[in-house]
């Protein structure tokens, strides 16, 4: 069985320690750049049962399924699956992996990280003091103060509990709520009105695209800050951005984007009221390569007839 | 009638802490009666005279400084309460031998503090700056020097394990942390046991830990207690963190640490000299997050010190002992003992 990584680009799954002994015993066709478009995706993958996909940007379009016929598999690498048209693939009875919980921990990190940056000024602070200023203004305690999470799957129940461990009293809003669980569940108008943090922990699909638009920033408090670390697509980011400016919610710690990467002069780029790094959130040396296993893994289980992690 | 209990509130506090002190006086000392709030007046160097002192019962100190000189014929005031945990600007030993008690207020800040800790922790670990540096000019993951990394299973270590570093650790107990190390000569094993906090000497927390911070009070004995061998010691992927006070550490050994790469990084909120010079070679470092003393700074904590100090305060103007007391052996002393009976 052929398997293809039409986008190893930049080399990831490459370097990975996992990749040489999967590359020794399998047939593969590896690509370290960007499929241009997807004639080209089309062509490397010809003639592949499962293809790896490494890049959110690669798509994979019913078109391309449907000009790829021997297509059988494709294996993840990360959470999102919203560059597959996943109704497309369930139809052609074609399966989809992803690697889940792997980066759950990293991202939480991430996300405490954002928000306590946010919260103590960080950046600017760094930058103000690096200019010989010595500006010991207030900044923000968040011991005492609630964080509303709104998605309670991997991510969001770990963001949860650290937030816990500073002090914060966790409020949560989810999509298929488990009492179980043990979160304090509450309705989404409760979470945008009464966190002082509101961190978004959802998937992108058909049903979240622009899920928290103006309306739902407005019912945010003066004093709160939003953190991202999911989709872009998920927030209308021209309302974030005129929440920002305004002054309407105090701050944001974004790690994705509705454009990746964001083209220069992009406006969020002068809020100094903002956090942003280049959705990594889930690349640490250690997430990166147990995913980038856990992908080659995927393959290996459905090639031996034993599926785990599918999606559709 | 009874004399009025006066309040004498250093200079620094109209500038530097303003709001924070109108919201304490209304709120916990304007409706009590016979307290006066009154500033000290102008000091020179931001150092008390004995005239200033001793116009006032109590003294409200913030970064006021207080010296043997200071104190010289002085025997009005009862207490120095401190907005604060450091007292390394005033000379404690000449507030005892003068009948002063000295009160900070431990419970405020170990929170706020321990908080400000893990936010440089994490943007140590996640390489915060750089990446929204990089992210600001359109620049993607490639133009990292280099990724985050995760806390999960790593050593946080401290130099010190008292009020803040106890409270550090209590926080770190469900962050997923591997192990947790202390060095401090005056804690024992049996009091940190339930924190997870295992005691080791002061090489192996520099040795062993992926984050050490420093959580140790400034005294003769702790002034440049960190020292080059120390920082060498360090992994090259190791950060350093230092909330405490500058002078703890020997700087030009962590400027050396950080531009050599001995280590990967430091957070540092507090100077030799603060502020310190406009040219400290820190701020040319890309390694490195540099604050201006003010990471625990939140409106909150300044209301919280506040509060306990004017609670400390007012117990001595009911002749009761404060709280938060530094000189333990200035309660036994006769002269403070007749202060105290001088306001029941």
């Amino acid at each position: 069985m052929k398997v293809a990584v039409p986008d190893d680009a930049p080399p990831v799954m490459a370097p990975s320690a996992a990749w040489a002994p999967f590359a020794a015993t399998h047939d593969v066709a590896w690509f370290d750049t960007l499929p241009a478009d997807s004639e080209e995706l089309i062509a490397r993958i010809a003639g592949a049962q499962a293809v790896i996909n490494i890049r959110s940007s690669c798509r994979f379009t019913e078109s391309v399924m449907a000009s790829s016929p021997s297509l059988r598999m494709i294996s993840i690498w990360g959470t999102g699956t919203d560059n597959v048209d996943l109704d497309a693939a369930r139809r052609r009875g074609i399966r989809v992996t992803n690697t889940p919980g792997v980066a759950a921990a990293s991202i939480a990190e991430h996300c405490l990280a954002l928000m306590l940056a946010v919260a103590r000024r960080l950046i600017p602070v760094d930058a103000s003091v690096r200019r010989g200023e010595w500006q010991r203004g207030n900044s923000v305690q968040l011991a005492g103060k609630t964080l509303g999470i709104i998605g309670l799957g991997a991510i969001g129940r770990r963001f949860a509990q650290l937030g816990s461990a500073i002090g914060m009293r966790v409020i949560c809003w989810t999509m298929n709520p488990n009492p179980a669980l043990g979160f304090h569940l509450v309705p989404l108008d409760e979470v945008l009105r009464d966190a002082d943090v509101v961190s978004l922990h959802l998937r992108l699909s058909g049903k979240t695209h622009h899920f928290l638009g103006a309306a739902e920033l407005a019912r945010m408090k003066p004093s709160a800050i939003f953190i991202n670390t999911a989709r872009g697509p998920i927030v209308d980011e021209a309302a974030l951005i005129g929440a920002l400016e305004s002054g309407q919610i105090a701050g944001a710690g974004l790690d994705v984007f509705e454009q990746e990467p964001m083209p220069p002069g992009h406006a969020l780029a002068s809020l100094d009221n903002v956090v942003m790094t280049p959705h990594c959130a889930g690349i640490t040396p250690e997430t990166l390569e147990a995913g980038l296993a856990l992908a080659l893994s995927n393959v290996d289980a459905w090639m031996e007839g034993r599926e785990q992690n599918v999606v559709v | 009638m009874k004399q009025p209990f006066r309040i004498g509130v250093s200079p620094d506090y109209y500038t530097e802490a303003r709001e924070s002190l109108d919201a304490v006086v209304s709120a916990t000392l304007a409706g009590v009666e016979g307290i006066v709030v009154e500033s000290m007046g102008d000091l020179p160097g931001l150092v008390a005279t004995p005239e200033s002192l001793n116009r006032f019962d109590a003294i409200f100190a913030l970064a006021v400084h207080i010296k043997a000189d200071s104190l010289a014929g002085v025997d009005r005031p009862a207490i120095v309460a401190r907005w604060g945990v450091g007292y390394d600007r005033i000379d404690v030993e000449a507030l005892t031998a003068h009948d002063v008690a000295l009160s900070i207020t431990p419970n405020s800040v170990r929170r706020p503090v321990a908080e400000a800790i893990f936010t440089l922790i994490l943007a140590l670990a996640k390489n915060l700056p750089e990446q929204d540096r990089v992210a600001r000019q359109g620049g993607w993951r490639g133009n990292l020097s280099r990724l985050g990394v995760s806390i999960q299973g790593t050593t946080l270590g401290s130099v010190g394990c008292g009020n803040i570093g106890q409270e550090m650790f209590r926080m770190s107990q469900s962050m997923g942390f591997g192990r947790r190390i202390a060095y401090d000569p005056f804690v024992s094993q049996d009091q940190v046991r339930d924190l997870g906090v295992e005691l080791v000497d002061i090489d192996t927390v520099f040795r062993e830990s992926d984050f050490v911070t420093v959580n140790t009070l400034l005294n003769k004995n702790t002034e440049g207690l960190v020292t080059e061998r120390h920082l060498r010691l360090m992994k090259p992927s190791a950060f350093f963190v230092n909330t405490a006070r500058g002078p703890i550490v020997q700087h030009d050994a962590l400027v050396r640490a950080l531009r050599e790469n001995w280590i990967a990084g430091a957070g540092i909120d507090v100077f030799p000299v603060e502020p310190p010079p406009k040219d400290d070679p820190l701020f040319s470092l890309g390694n490195c997050i540099v604050a201006p003393h003010a990471m625990a700074w939140t409106a909150r904590l300044m209301l919280d010190n506040g509060t306990e100090a004017a609670n400390n305060v007012l117990a001595v103007s009911r002749g009761e002992l404060p709280g938060g007391i530094v000189n333990r052996d200035v309660v036994d002393r006769p002269g403070f003992r007749a202060k105290l009976e001088r306001f029941r």
